[in-house]
C-alpha cells in the first residue's frame, strides 16, 4: 500500500474531528445552542463561556458546535449533487461534442447568467423553506461551473491518442468516460469540489440572512458571522469561533482535495 | 587564439527527489570564431550556456564565452549577454513565439532592448532581417502573427530574431526536429549561408547525425553526461570510434535498397541512468565489444591525433558494430490476398460552418439569407490496397492528409464519400458482431508516445485491457498473456506494474505496440510511430515491426514523413500530396526513379548522409534536381516548397 502524504493524513484528522465535533454537539456543548444567560448579553471570552455569548445572551461556542451540522451538511450535499450531476455530463458533453454539447451549454450558461442568489430563491420560494430544500436549490446552481469545469478538461482529453486507442478497439462510451477519462479529468473536479464546499456554506450564509435558509433561533455559521457584524467593534469574538471553524474546514477540505489528487496520481505517488 | 566559446569541466547536477542527478559530467571543448560544432545528446549543455537551467540546477566547472566566465557574472549581466551576444534557437517554433505580438516587434524586441536603436528603425531593421532570412514580402510577415505562418516561416523569424544584434554565437538546441524534411533542407542551408556571411559560430545540438553532417565542422557524441567522442564531423560519421557513435550510426537506415539488410543494426538495453550510472566504462552494458575490463576502469577521453579523441581504451580494436538479429519468430502464417481496400475514398472537413456560415444573398431583388459552409479536402478519392503480410509506406507532409487517410482505414472518422473495405466487407457498414471484430483485427499505433498511453493506467492494465475486452479469458490467463505480449517488444516482464510516466519515449511505444497486439490484430495502423524516438530506439522499433510482420502476417499502413524509415520496413511507397496520392509503386521505384516531381523533391531536401546512401541508385542521380525536362514554374506544390 501506498502511504497518502502527510497533508492528506493531517486534513483528514481536522476535518473528522470537525464533523465529530457538530455531530456530538449535543454531548460536547456546554450550553443548548438556544439557552438564554440573562445577566450576560455580549459577555466576552471567560472560562464559562469560552467563545463568549451574543447579544441575545446564547453562548457562542455552543451555536458553533450546533451551527456546524447545518452548514456541514449543506457544503457536502449541495456539492455532491452538482458533482453527481455536473460530472456526466461534462464529460458527455465534451467527449460527444456536436449537437448535444451545443444544447447541454446553452441551457448552462443560461443558469450561469442568472444571479446565484436569485436563482436559488427562485427554487426555494415555490417551496417552503428548509436545509434540504436549500441543499437541492445548491446543488443544482453547482451543476453548472461543475459541468463546465468537467467539459474543458475533457476537451484537452479526448484529442489525446490514448482515447482514441480505446475507440479503436471498439469500448463502450461508459468505459471511455469511466476509465479513460474521469480518472485523468479528477484532479480539476477535485479542486473545483473543494472550491464549492466553501461556497456553498457561505450562499447557505446569505440565505440564512436573507430568511430563507436556517430558521431562527437555529443558525449555522454563515448566520452567525453575518450577525456579528453589527458588533465588530464592540464584540469581535462574535465571528471568530464561527469564523474560525468556517475558515478550518474550507482549508480541510480543500487540502484533502488537493491531497487526494496527488494520491491518485501514480505519477506523484511514486516519487521517492 | 582564444575561443569564442571554451567549456572547462562543465558539470550540471540536479537535485531530485530519486537522488543527485548528473547531466553533464567534466564537459570541455572548445568552439572558435564563425566555427559549427554539433553537440549529439543533451540539450543540457545549451541550457547551461544560456542559463536556463532553474533553481534546481547545479552548475560547476567554466563556460568562457570570449574568456568571460559566464557562471561568474550576476544575473543581470548575464541576460544582457543573451540575446545581444549569445543567439538561441529552440526545437519548436509553434511555442518558441508569443501568439499576441507580431512577427516584427518580436524581432524588433532586442534591438530596442539591448542596441537601443528606436522603435522605428528597429522595425525596418527587423524588416531587413526577414529579407536576408529569403522570406519574400518581409514587411507583411513582420506585419503578421505566428499563427498565420507556417513552421518554416516561423523558425526564419525566430532565427532572424536570434541574429537580429549579430551575435557571434548562436545556440541551436534541436532547431529542426519538428519540420518537415523539405523545410528542413532550407532553414540548414540558410544556417550554412548565415554562418559564411557573418561567421556566426553555431553551436548545434541535434539527435540527428544526418543534419548535424551537413552542417558542422566538428562533431561531440554524447553518452550518459558524457562526452564519448568529439572530432571533425565528417571523420567521426565516416569512422567512428566508440562504440557507441559506431552503433548510432549504423542504425541509420539506408536508403540504398542494395545496403539494406533485413533488420538494422540496434543498440540494446536501456540508457544509462543518470543518478547512478554503471561501473567502469557508462557504455559498457549495452555495447557489443564489452569485456570484464570495461566494467572495472572509469575510462578517460583518449586523444587519436588530429583533433578526433575517444573514451574507450580499445578504440582501435574494435570492428563494426554487429548487424541486426536475425528474426527470432518463426512465420506461421500463408499469404490471403487483399486485406484492406480503399476505393475513392474522399473526406471533406468543414471549414466555416454553424452561424458564420450564414450570408445574406443580395443578388435578387430582396435579400436571402444563405447557408454556405466551406470545406478543406483532407483525403481526395484516394484507391489503394494492402496485402497480408505487406507494408505500405505512406509519406509526405505534415497535413497532406495521412493521418486522416489511416483514421478514415479503421473508421475512426466517417469518410465523406468512397468506401474503405476490410477482408472484403465495407466498414463504414458493419455493425454488431462484424464490428467487433473489425475491430479487434484492425488497430493502431500512434506518433505520439507521450499521450498515446493514459497515465493513470498501468503497463499491465493497459495490455491487459484489450486481452479483457476480445477473448475473456480467466484472469490467470490474461495474465500470461500480458507477459507473453511483454516478452514479445523485449520488455522486462517487471514493467507490468508500472506507470507509463515511468517509461521512456522507445519503452512507452513498445507498451503501444503491445496493446495494439494484444487484439490479436491482422492490419495495424503505424501513425508515424517514430518521430519522438531517437535513431538507436528507432531502430529497435523497426526491427520489432518488421519482426511481428514477418511471424505473423501483420499488414501494416506505415505513415511517416521519414523516407528511409518508410525503405526499411516497406515493399511498397505511397507518396502523398495534399489529400491525394501522387507516386504509388514499389519501395525501390519510387526511391530509385521517382516519376512525380514531389517525390523527387522530397528526396532532394534530404540531407547529405541520407542522399549519399541512394547515390548508389543511378537514375535518382540523374533526375534528382527535379526539373528535368518539365516545365518548373508549373509544378503543383511550388507553393509547399517555397515555405
Amino acid at each position: 500500500m501506498r502511504l497518502p502524504p502527510w497533508r492528506v493524513i493531517l486534513a483528514g484528522y481536522v476535518l473528522a474531528g470537525i464533523v465529530v465535533a457538530a455531530a456530538g454537539a449535543d454531548w460536547l456543548a456546554p450550553y443548548p445552542f438556544d439557552e438564554l444567560h440573562v445577566a450576560d448579553r455580549l459577555h466576552s471570552p471567560s472560562l464559562a463561556y469560552l467563545a463568549g455569548t451574543d447579544e441575545y445572551r446564547r453562548d457562542v461556542l455552543s451555536r458553533t458546535l450546533y451551527g456546524g451540522r447545518l452548514s456541514l451538511f449543506l457544503g457536502v450535499a449541495a456539492t455532491g449533487i452538482g458533482l453527481a450531476a455536473g460530472v456526466p455530463l461534462g464529460l458527455l458533453a465534451g467527449y460527444r461534442r456536436g449537437l448535444l454539447d451545443e444544447v447541454l451549454m446553452r441551457a448552462l450558461d443560461v443558469v450561469m447568467s442568472f444571479p446565484a442568489l436569485l436563482l436559488v430563491l427562485l427554487i426555494i420560494a415555490v417551496t417552503p423553506p428548509g436545509l434540504g430544500k436549500t441543499a437541492v436549490a445548491v446543488g443544482i446552481l453547482f451543476v453548472a461551473p461543475i459541468a463546465r469545469v468537467t467539459r474543458s478538461v475533457t476537451l484537452d482529453l479526448v484529442t489525446r491518442e490514448f482515447i482514441v486507442a480505446a475507440r479503436a478497439r471498439g469500448e463502450r462510451l461508459s468505459y471511455i468516460l469511466r476509465r479513460e477519462l474521469l480518472p485523468n479529468a479528477w484532479p480539476a473536479i477535485v479542486v473545483e469540489g473543494s472550491l464549492r464546499v466553501a461556497f456553498a456554506i457561505l450562499l447557505g450564509a446569505v440565505l440564512s440572512f436573507l430568511g430563507f435558509g436556517v430558521q431562527p433561533p437555529a443558525a449555522d455559521w454563515g448566520l452567525m458571522i453575518n450577525n456579528s457584524r453589527d458588533f465588530v467593534e464592540t464584540a469581535p469574538w462574535l465571528a471568530l469561533a464561527p469564523g474560525a471553524a468556517m475558515s478550518l474546514t474550507v482549508i480541510a477540505v480543500s487540502l484533502l482535495g488537493d491531497g487526494l489528487r496527488e494520491y491518485l496520481d501514480p505519477r506523484l505517488a511514486y516519487r521517492q | 587564439m582564444t575561443p569564442l566559446l571554451a567549456l572547462r569541466d562543465l558539470t550540471v547536477t540536479y537535485a531530485t527527489e530519486a537522488g543527485r542527478l548528473t547531466a553533464a559530467r567534466a564537459v570541455s571543448f572548445d568552439l572558435a570564431a564563425g566555427e559549427a560544432l554539433g553537440l549529439v545528446g543533451k540539450s543540457t549543455i545549451a541550457g547551461a550556456i544560456l542559463d536556463l537551467l532553474g533553481d534546481g540546477a547545479t552548475v560547476e566547472g567554466d563556460i568562457l564565452f570570449e574568456s568571460v566566465d559566464l557562471s561568474e557574472l550576476d544575473a543581470k549581466r548575464r541576460r544582457k549577454l543573451l540575446g545581444h551576444r549569445i543567439g538561441a534557437v529552440f526545437q519548436d517554433p509553434f511555442t518558441a513565439l508569443d501568439p499576441a505580438m507580431t512577427i516584427g516587434r518580436q524581432i524588433a524586441e532586442p534591438l530596442v532592448e539591448h542596441l537601443r536603436l528606436r522603435p522605428k528603425s528597429a522595425m525596418e531593421r527587423a524588416c531587413e532581417l526577414l529579407a536576408d532570412m529569403g522570406i519574400d514580402q518581409p514587411r507583411r510577415i513582420a506585419a503578421a502573427y505566428p499563427h498565420q505562418l507556417s513552421g518554416g516561416m516561423r523558425q526564419r523569424a525566430l532565427i532572424a530574431a536570434a541574429v537580429a544584434c549579430e551575435p557571434p554565437l548562436l545556440v541551436l538546441d534541436e532547431p529542426t526536429t519538428a519540420l518537415d524534411v523539405t523545410v528542413e533542407a532550407q532553414i540548414l542551408s540558410l544556417l550554412a549561408e548565415l554562418r559564411q556571411r557573418k561567421q556566426v559560430g553555431l553551436l548545434f545540438i541535434s539527435h540527428n547525425l544526418a543534419v548535424v553532417r551537413k552542417l558542422c565542422d566538428r562533431i561531440a557524441v554524447l553518452y550518459a553526461s558524457q562526452i564519448v567522442e568529439e572530432g571533425a564531423a565528417a571523420e567521426v560519421l565516416r569512422r567512428p570510434l566508440h562504440p557507441y557513435a559506431k552503433g548510432l550510426i549504423a542504425s541509420l537506415p539506408p536508403l540504398r535498397p542494395a545496403e539494406r539488410a533485413a533488420r538494422l543494426p540496434s543498440i540494446g538495453g536501456r540508457p544509462a541512468g543518470l543518478a547512478a550510472p554503471p561501473s567502469g566504462c557508462f557504455f559498457h552494458p549495452r555495447c557489443a565489444f564489452a569485456e570484464p575490463r570495461c566494467r572495472a576502469e572509469a575510462q578517460t577521453l583518449l586523444d587519436v591525433g588530429s583533433g578526433h579523441s575517444v573514451r574507450c581504451w580499445k578504440y582501435d580494436a574494435t570492428g563494426n558494430w554487429p548487424s541486426g538479429a536475425p528474426p527470432g519468430l518463426t512465420r506461421i502464417w500463408a499469404a490471403d490476398g487483399t486485406l484492406v481496400r480503399a476505393v475513392a475514398l474522399r473526406k471533406r472537413f468543414p471549414a466555416v460552418r454553424g452561424l458564420a456560415a450564414l450570408n445574406l444573398d443580395w443578388s435578387g431583388r430582396l435579400p436571402r439569407l444563405r447557408y454556405r459552409p466551406t470545406y478543406t479536402i483532407a483525403v481526395d478519392h484516394i484507391s489503394l490496397s494492402i496485402d497480408a503480410g505487406e507494408t505500405l509506406g505512406l509519406v509526405g507532409e505534415s497535413g497532406c492528409g495521412k493521418s486522416t487517410l489511416g483514421r478514415l482505414l479503421l473508421r475512426l472518422i466517417k469518410a465523406s464519400s468512397g468506401t474503405a473495405e476490410f477482408a472484403g466487407a465495407d466498414v463504414q457498414r458493419l455493425k454488431g458482431r462484424a464490428l467487433r471484430r473489425f475491430r479487434q483485427g484492425a488497430q493502431i499505433v500512434f506518433q505520439n508516445a507521450d499521450s498515446s498511453l493514459n497515465p493513470r493506467l498501468s503497463v499491465g492494465e493497459a495490455i491487459g485491457r484489450p486481452l479483457y475486452l476480445f477473448d475473456g479469458g480467466t484472469l490467470a490467463e490474461r495474465e500470461r498473456q500480458v507477459l507473453e505480449l511483454l516478452d514479445m517488444v523485449q520488455l522486462p516482464r517487471s514493467y507490468r506494474r508500472r506507470y507509463p510516466f515511468q517509461l521512456s519515449g522507445g519503452e512507452r511505444q513498445r507498451v503501444a505496440i503491445a496493446r495494439a497486439l494484444a487484439t490479436r490484430p491482422r492490419f495495424i495502423v503505424c501513425d508515424e510511430p517514430m518521430s519522438a524516438l531517437d535513431v538507436s530506439v528507432q531502430a529497435a522499433i523497426v526491427n520489432l515491426l518488421a519482426d511481428l510482420r514477418d511471424a505473423f502476417g501483420l499488414a501494416y499502413l506505415f505513415i511517416s514523413h521519414d523516407l528511409a524509415v518508410v525503405a526499411q520496413l516497406a515493399g511498397r511507397i505511397a507518396v502523398m500530396y495534399r489529400g491525394s496520392i501522387c507516386e504509388l509503386g514499389s519501395a525501390r521505384d519510387v526511391l530509385c526513379s521517382p516519376r512525380h516531381p514531389y517525390t523527387q523533391a522530397l528526396l532532394a531536401a534530404l540531407p547529405a548522409t541520407a542522399r549519399e546512401r541512394v547515390s548508389g541508385c543511378s537514375p535518382f542521380r540523374a533526375r534528382h534536381s527535379f526539373c528535368t525536362g518539365r516545365r518548373p514554374g508549373r509544378l503543383p506544390f511550388s507553393g509547399a516548397l517555397s515555405a
